[in-house]
């Protein structure tokens, strides 16, 4: 995709008697650092957070003609400016004497003590402009501390030096406004509303923004001083984002994650997933390989295990022809290991499936129209379409979201309701559960019906609007607003957050000509490296095996990275069939529910192990580099070499070489090279040329109508799941099981918000705590299940 | 409700309130030409509107002395624009609005309709300092009474404009009447200022255009509607235009609001109006608007009320708030009580201003109790100057300001409180139960844990 070239208007002034000439708009603080040399020390501007609030002073310089000092944070640069920072004006520096004076008059100085000390911009500011003593002779200012304001953040109010960063980031940014100011003037203090734990998604980014060691990770509290640390350069694999992450580590440990801002992947934001979570205590984890026997899972010696394990999918390759054995993966391992099960797979003429249902890999035909994370940034229209928050699927792509909406995009939810981005969408689109194909259809004959300079006629409808609506459960006056508004959009992006076939998706994108657009589509995918598995071959649902494996087709399976009966809407299904199956060879990292129904459980390296490369939704091959060894000893891609060796065939024992082998004949690595995958990864992808679509459009209905009493089930896999997340305590809060229930519902059934309430569905009972919404569907609850429960099957709910 | 306290017999030059008591009803206010200047202004364009406030040269009353026809002229187009009336009068020694409100409301509600009516606003917003929770209801009352005429809430005297005004009570902060933090607690945030610009013009209550005016600024309208924008010109000096209203207060014989001219001098009011000061006592000096601003001396008595004339005396009108001294005072105490409030009603939003405050009120504790060092005045005005134009907002200038004419004009009580160890004011001074002679350490400042 090509931005349009545009031409920048600039200004030019003077700082410091170097004259610059700068874009016009440029914040003059960062035009002084970045064209005339000359650094003006901030504490509270950041401009991720929104608009400068000239807060902290500490900015202040002269401009020739103002009768007064002026925070440069919140001057933009104008033709003719004359600026003259504390570098040359006794003034200004007198100024800046001073703020950095008012700032230390109570911070308590315990840099020796504090975490932040050797990386604090308060230390850094203060060592450089500070001066060398104090004048202040009285008490300092004393809080009870370390105050902790989730189980993840503690807070030191007496370090705070009030700079708003904070709060403007839960105000302004996450939007939640949890974190809060207090008191005024002096007495001022950050607290959390109502002395509420601070529970938002992404909470821990104000750890990082917090320029003193006010907010701290309380997990990295006491634990490191930044001389004895290694940073390693790193990308989260907590889904499919692929945020830019440091791993510190210290000692054979990685104690704590902070974020490598990636503008374009990840704007320096991480969610609270991929900053805390911990695939931890390593010594739980599954550390050799383990072979059933007479009491159950022993350990075994690594040849004879993979000697066997080869020996019987071979056995079963050959006695049950073609599609005999399954490789089944799920995201978790890198481009390199994928290559090395796809080579496996061949071997044994297996079957694969990479992601939960196989009409995912139709996904990748949506390239044509495919949208980049920064696409919302310039949106001026987001659409999310789907059951599922976008959050869950891809944690940091909300904050772009809300981000997008108030720099004037338009955004519309589309879904059965309930979720966090809808109170402040422009519109919201109620439909039933799981109708996510049925309401693309009728916005697709919506948009035909509309017509428009860009939009193609022979684009396949399936219905009229009216009709389509209706499956949807949507009003059709509201479809016909939402194609409004994507006709007139120069620039939509369409977030499709359900695993809905893509031929509505395509027809939609056609019809709309999002491939002439710097709009497009932006499918978020389940597993973290599932474009990954598929770029290299590993394609296939889950889907498609199961019926394989209660037919008796499939008899031997491997789930590589993957536990199915959890992750799967079908988990009773799967844990039937694999009870059944005759071998189920798992590489897990903990035991779970695919494990115990194993012959054969062999070590799943997980990140901050694995070298390799991984690529993100929107196809950027990303680098992950490993700042630990595996708990086995043995690297995953090295003992799946010996497993081939077993099976006679060979691959890559290295990801360098694995990584070469992709580069040099799989389009999706054209082009690049292992020791080039630089820190910041350019997304290396042109858009294909669109083609009409010439499958025609089957529309999955929704869910039908459950039995009376019951209701529809929302139960989609939530960001804060599976194997570390659970493991860690300090998330415990983020997973806590929430019901929401639909207002009108609760009136019904008496249930207030805060009640406890129990929800039975068909893998489980959930219990969790009662939200009430207005705008979830009357008929439908919408719970937190720690898998995917299903959407659209019934549930049975009742007060607890 | 018990009745408003009997005022003064005005004189012939008052023009906002030209009688004795109160004109509360609709009634009684219409009976003396009430609402002649809406009629009269509906029948003439934004333009004409404009021109005549530029005419008139009248300069807003809240403080800053900024000519209200111009800013009026700045409020950048829009389908919804808004104006708001600031009433959140909080600065110590100042309580004019206050007076206009409860004598005469519906000469602010006349002029909040001329105003909605040049500028074509959405709604008015009177935004009022919350303890005035009498006036608020007066007000209310009175809009109430406007309503019922049909004055607003419906078309317009025959046109299709519709005036909205609604009342807004604060919470009881000072910085809210910051006109940039007086918005933000309107639009339901914390009361904060924030950064210029945006300004108000371009993006105020709602985030859309917001004209701001001070309550007297906006009672002078009909005024100006009904003289016409010269005639009003003609009044006061020829850069303060006009009569104004003033909060004599302090040590004088007659405190109380008065009405005068902005030709008059302190010496006017002080002694004319306020009959001078309580037998037996000398003027020590005087604040001339407000407690934030630089004190004046007693030779400076002679100087002008207008803008520009209090400006030359090295001070600030303000808002009009004139606090008397007499010869009794502690000057240290005096600062310190100024510096107490200013510290109490910092945001604490900027750096200078939450820290200076404290800081200043801290060490002048100290000095007053008796403990304070030699080194420590200076220290006072070091700090002073590192407040003063740093901040965010103006409220740090307010602190600094009158702490630093303080002991610059009476440096020597400064020096001897060290020297002493101890005030040396008697025990009858003013603020002697505030500040006990027997103090011998600075009061516990309260922490919120």
């Amino acid at each position: 995709m090509s931005t349009t070239e545009q031409t920048v208007d600039t200004v030019t002034l003077h700082v410091d008697g170097r004259e610059i000439t700068v874009p016009k708009g440029t914040a003059l603080v960062v035009a002084a650092a970045e064209h005339a040399g000359v650094e003006i020390p901030i504490f509270c501007y950041e401009p991720r957070l929104g608009p400068p609030i000239g807060a902290c002073r500490m900015c202040l310089v002269e401009i020739e003609g103002a009768p007064k000092l002026q925070a440069a944070c919140t001057l933009t640069c104008n033709d003719g400016m004359v600026v003259k920072t504390a570098e040359t004006s006794a003034q200004a520096k007198e100024a800046q004497d001073g703020v950095l004076e008012f700032i230390l008059l109570n911070h308590p100085l315990d840099c020796p003590v504090c975490d932040k000390g050797g990386e604090c911009p308060l230390q850094d500011l203060t060592f450089r402009y500070g001066p060398g003593n104090s004048r202040m002779t009285l008490p300092k200012r004393t809080y009870e501390k370390p105050l902790p304001i989730s189980p993840s953040i503690v807070l030191d109010r007496e370090r705070c030096i009030l700079c708003y960063r904070c709060t403007r980031f839960s105000g302004d940014v996450a939007e939640d406004a949890e974190l809060v100011a207090r008191e005024r003037g002096a007495q001022s203090v950050i607290a959390t509303f109502n002395e509420q734990p601070y529970s938002n998604a992404f909470s821990g980014n104000v750890t990082e923004l917090c320029p003193v060691g006010a907010l701290l990770p309380t997990a990295y509290r006491f634990k490191a001083r930044p001389w004895e640390i290694v940073n390693v350069p790193t990308v989260c694999t907590g889904c499919a984002t692929g945020c830019n992450t440091w791993s510190t580590l210290r000692e054979g440990k990685v104690e704590r994650i902070l974020s490598r801002n990636h503008p374009d992947v990840d704007e320096g934001w991480l969610c609270d997933k991929g900053r805390f979570a911990r695939y931890e205590p390593r010594d739980e984890r599954i550390s050799t390989p383990l072979v059933r026997g007479l009491t159950g899972l022993e350990p075994g010696e690594w040849d004879d295990v993979l000697r066997t394990t080869a020996q019987r999918l071979r056995h079963f390759s050959s006695v049950d022809g073609a599609g005999g054995v399954a490789i089944v993966t799920g995201g978790a391992l890198t481009n390199e290991e994928a290559l090395a099960w796809k080579a496996i797979a061949d071997s044994l003429a297996a079957r694969t499936a990479s992601a939960p249902i196989a009409a995912a890999a139709d996904w990748d035909r949506l390239d044509a129209y495919a949208a980049p994370l920064a696409a919302i940034d310039l949106a001026d229209a987001v659409v999310v379409i789907g059951d599922q928050e976008p959050t869950d699927r891809a944690g940091t792509i909300d904050l772009r979201i809300r981000k997008a909406r108030r720099s004037g995009a338009r955004l519309t939810i589309v879904g059965p309701g309930g979720t966090a981005l809808e109170p402040d969408a422009q519109q919201f689109l109620r439909t039933l559960p799981a109708a996510g194909s049925a309401m693309l259809a009728a916005l697709t004959a919506a948009v035909v019906e509309a017509g428009g300079a860009n939009v193609r006629s022979d684009a396949k409808t399936a219905g009229t609007v009216e009709a389509l609506a209706a499956d949807a459960g949507a009003d059709v006056a509201q479809v016909r607003e939402l194609a409004g508004t994507l006709v007139a959009a120069a620039r939509p992006v369409l977030v499709v957050t359900d695993h809905v076939a893509a031929t509505e998706i395509e027809a939609l994108a056609w019809a709309l000509g999002l491939d002439q657009t710097e709009g497009g589509v932006l499918p978020l995918p389940v597993g973290a490296n599932e474009r990954g598995e598929r770029a290299v071959g590993l394609v296939g649902g889950w889907d498609e095996i199961l019926p394989a494996l209660e037919a008796g087709e499939v008899q031997a399976i491997v789930l590589v990275g993957c536990d199915p009966v959890v992750e799967s809407t079908e988990g009773e299904r799967w844990q039937m069939a694999l009870a059944q199956t005759e071998v189920v060879v798992s590489v897990a990292a903990f035991t779970n529910g695919v494990t115990s129904q194993s012959q054969v459980v062999l070590p799943l390296d997980v990140e901050h192990e694995r070298d390799g490369s991984v690529i993100n939704l929107e196809g950027r091959v990303q680098r992950v580099r490993p700042s630990l060894a595996p708990v086995s000893g043995v690297p995953l891609i090295e003992w799946t070499s010996r497993l081939a060796g077993f099976l006679e065939i060979s691959t890559h024992a290295t990801s360098a070489k694995a990584f070469n082998a992709l580069a040099a004949d799989n389009p999706a690595f054209a082009g690049l090279a292992w020791g080039e995958l630089g820190d910041r990864a350019p997304l290396n992808r042109t858009r294909p040329a669109a083609t009409a679509p010439t499958a025609g459009v089957t529309v999955a209905a929704p869910a039908s109508a459950p039995a009376d009493g019951a209701f529809r089930l929302i139960a989609p896999r939530p960001l804060f799941s599976g194997a570390a997340v659970e493991r860690t305590a300090s998330l415990a809060h983020q997973r806590a099981p929430i019901v929401v229930v639909a207002h009108a519902d609760a009136e019904r059934l008496g249930i207030k918000r805060g009640d406890d309430v129990a929800v039975r569905h068909a893998v489980g009972e959930h219990v969790g705590t009662a939200r009430i919404s207005r705008r979830l569907l009357p008929g439908s609850v919408r719970i937190n299940w720690r898998g995917a429960a299903g959407t659209g099957s019934t549930a049975v709910m009742g007060a607890q | 409700m018990p009745e408003a306290p009997t005022f003064a017999q005005p004189d012939a030059s008052a023009l906002l309130l030209p009688f004795a008591g109160s004109r509360r009803e609709i009634a009684e206010y219409e009976a003396n030409g009430g609402y002649d200047s809406l009629r009269k202004a509906v029948g003439m364009t934004s333009e004409q509107l404009v021109d005549e406030m530029i005419a008139s040269n009248l300069r807003g009353r809240g403080g800053a002395g900024f000519p209200a026809g111009k800013k009026a002229s700045f409020l950048a187009g829009g389908a919804e624009r808004y104006l708001v009336i600031n009433g959140d009068e909080s600065e110590p020694g100042t309580f004019k609005d206050r007076e206009i409100i409860l004598r005469n409301p519906h000469m602010l509600i006349e002029g909040v309709l001329i105003y909605l009516w040049m500028i074509r606003g959405t709604a008015a917003y009177i935004y009022i300092r919350g303890e005035y929770a009498k006036e608020a209801s007066i007000l209310e009352g009175a809009i109430a009474q406007a309503r019922e005429k049909g004055y607003l809430g419906s078309p317009l005297l025959g046109t299709d404009y519709v005036p909205e005004v609604y009342v807004h009570r604060g919470a009881g902060a000072y910085i809210c009447g910051e006109e940039t933090a007086l918005l933000t607690s309107l639009n339901g945030e914390r009361g904060q200022p924030t950064a210029k610009p945006p300004f108000p013009a371009v993006s105020g209550a709602f985030k859309k255009p917001t004209l701001l005016n001070n309550v007297e600024t906006v009672a002078t309208v009909p005024l100006i509607v009904e003289m016409g924008g010269a005639a009003y010109a003609g009044v006061g000096t020829e850069q303060s235009t006009g009569t104004k209203m003033f909060s004599l207060s302090g040590h004088v014989r007659n405190p109380g609001n008065y009405e005068m001219p902005l030709s008059a001098s302190y010496r006017d009011l002080i002694e004319g109006k306020g009959g001078g000061m309580p037998e037996g006592r000398t003027l020590k000096g005087f604040v001339p608007g407000g407690s934030s601003m630089p004190i004046l001396m007693p030779n400076q008595l002679d100087t002008g009320l207008a803008f520009e004339a209090v400006v030359a005396a090295g001070s600030m009108a303000g808002s009009g708030g004139v606090i008397v001294v007499d010869d009794r005072t502690c000057m240290v105490r005096f600062a310190l009580r100024t510096a107490e409030f200013y510290m109490h009603e910092s945001c604490g939003k900027c750096t200078p201003c939450r820290e200076g405050t404290r800081w200043i009120t801290e060490l002048l504790r100290k000095l007053e109790a008796g403990l304070g060092r030699e080194e420590e005045v200076d220290l006072l005005l070091d700090i002073c100057n590192r407040v003063e134009g740093n901040c965010l907002c103006v409220l740090g200038d307010a602190c600094a300001m009158p702490v630093r004419s303080h002991i610059n004009n009476f440096r020597s009580e400064f020096d001897e409180h060290v020297r002493l160890g101890q005030c040396p004011c008697p025990d009858d001074a003013p603020m002697t139960e505030l500040y006990p002679p027997l103090l011998r350490a600075p009061l516990p400042l309260v922490s919120v844990g």
